[in-house]
């Protein structure tokens, strides 16, 4: 059997339907209903061995992605090291230093990358967004950190929170010179653990 | 210059040698992208070539970016990274190899990792 | 370190929103999850691994930039589907106007050989290699259709061709694959 470009044989209908009607009337999810398509079992039959072929199609899908034996291939790691470079690094934190002609900055991108690395490795939460509120370029203003997490099924909420602070605060403390004016944290999910 | 790209490999090499500094970045990010951003490949860089040296109009400035582990505050490495090249340029200058020292040395961090449970 | 493997297990939803706050292992995480199944798909469509593999690069790092405007993070598949479409497409568009060598088309038989097909999933593996076996244009359809969910008048202009032409390329597509499957049941 071909299955070529010659046009199909006319006279090969399905009680009276063509399967390009047929596929065009389940390709519009079967509305306005047809009685004479949903009246005849042999159409009936076709549109559900069409949509058995859509579902199937999928699966196949599914199943050669499974299978695919170059899941770590170089497309990825190109990707990721271009992304890496593009990372908006927002505004420049200032680190101080006495002499004028040395210039010491991290970028925004950096510190709170920080902030998500540590609540991540905290424990029992996993870190949404995180926003610096107020001008991080001034040295010395009072920044408000505001986070949102997702926290494990099971754990208080506020001594979470708190715990997520203060390790927050820690890390700011140790690897920038941020004044901090508050901590807002947000729970907005929950997560099994 | 052929000299400083030399410069560039000496300098992107102390400053990887510097304790807390995990990874040498390109100053800043460099790519190539037409506005609706189809060519998506880094402009070629070698790996060891990283530090931005420009001379404009007599000026000389120094560019870097870093990547700081947790292994010391990241303050204080970036801090002896921007020391370290100073300092290095200060003794070029003294060995005649540079006609004067720059006006401006310009260190980011970009990354701070290592971070291990609480 | 338990951070990342909390991260391989989180939501497509959670990733796309710390993605777009500028988490790059987390949009990691997204491209190893989704970017097997938008490969297997990007080369059926352009019958080659090579430009799939480009096209599923390109479209991840639009996604990276565009991430904030996804609507609806949980939706981050089918938004990744549309961009790969589209890249794939473009392909198809260029290959045509710069005549390039077409692949060729394989003689379309039906595949009936029981001896190669012995796993379990007979009916998959038969409908899958049918695609292969058909001209470009019906397996496009028919792709953008079933995969894409494309309206007819979308693929018409996404293939630049009649939608009248269209409707019949899809339905012998159908046709053809719906024979194969059966012989499979």
């Amino acid at each position: 059997m071909t299955n070529d470009d010659a046009a199909m044989p006319e006279d090969d209908l399905v009680d009276g339907h063509t399967m390009e009607e047929l596929g065009a009337y389940l390709d519009r999810d079967r509305t306005p209903r047809d009685p004479s398509i949903e009246g005849s079992p042999a159409c009936r039959l076709a549109l559900s061995g069409m949509q058995r072929l859509r579902e199937l199609s999928w699966d196949a899908m599914q199943h050669r992605a499974e299978d695919d034996p170059d899941r770590d291939s170089a497309w990825i790691s190109g990707l990721l090291d271009t992304i890496r470079n593009e990372v908006r690094s927002g505004r420049d934190v200032p680190v101080d230093h006495p002499d004028p002609r040395l210039r010491l900055t991290m970028t925004e991108a950096s510190v709170r990358g920080l902030v998500r690395r540590a609540g991540d490795t905290m424990g029992g939460v996993v870190m949404g967004r995180c926003t610096l509120h107020g001008d991080v370029t001034e040295p010395g203003t009072p920044i408000r950190v505001e986070v949102t997490a997702s926290i494990a099924y099971g754990l208080a909420a506020d001594v979470t929170a708190d715990r997520l602070r203060a390790r927050i605060a820690e890390v700011l403390g140790r690897h920038t010179e941020i004044v901090i004016d508050r901590i807002d944290v947000v729970f907005d999910d929950v997560h099994v653990p | 210059m052929h000299d400083d790209q030399e410069l560039s490999r000496r300098l992107t090499a102390l400053i990887r040698s510097t304790p807390g500094v995990d990874e040498v970045y390109p100053a800043q990010p460099i790519l190539e992208a037409a506005a609706d951003a189809v060519a998506v490949k880094l402009a070629l860089r070698q790996p060891d070539v990283l530090v931005d040296i420009d001379r404009d109009h007599g000026s000389m400035t120094v560019t870097a970016g870093i990547a700081a582990n947790d292994t010391r505050p990241a303050p204080d490495t970036v801090r002896e990274v921007g020391e370290r090249i100073r300092d290095a340029m200060a003794q070029r200058h003294a060995d005649g190899a540079e006609a004067h020292e720059p006006d401006l040395i310009t260190v980011a961090i970009r990354l701070i990792e290592g971070l291990d449970a609480a | 370190m338990n951070d990342d493997v909390s991260l391989v297990d989180a939501e497509d939803a959670t990733l796309v929103v710390r993605a777009a706050d500028g988490d790059v292992r987390a949009f990691e995480v997204l491209a190893r999850r989704h970017g097997p199944l938008l490969r297997v798909f990007a080369a059926k469509m352009l019958r080659s691994n090579d430009e799939s593999d480009d096209v599923v690069q390109e479209s991840f790092l639009i996604g990276w930039r565009q991430l904030s405007d996804l609507e609806t993070p949980a939706r981050f598949r089918p938004w990744m589907m549309q961009i790969v479409t589209r890249k794939a497409l473009d392909r198809i568009r260029s290959r045509r106007h710069h005549d390039d060598v077409d692949t060729v088309d394989p003689p379309a038989h039906a595949v009936h050989s029981p001896e190669r097909i012995v796993e379990a999933r007979l009916q998959l593996d038969a409908v899958w290699q049918a695609l292969d076996t058909l001209p470009d244009d019906q397996r496009r359809c028919w792709l953008l259709r079933e995969a894409s969910g494309y309206s007819y008048q979308e693929i018409a202009e996404a293939l630049e061709l009649p939608v009248s032409t269209v409707r019949g390329l899809l339905a012998r597509a159908r046709r053809f694959l719906l024979q194969e499957m059966e012989a499979w049941r």
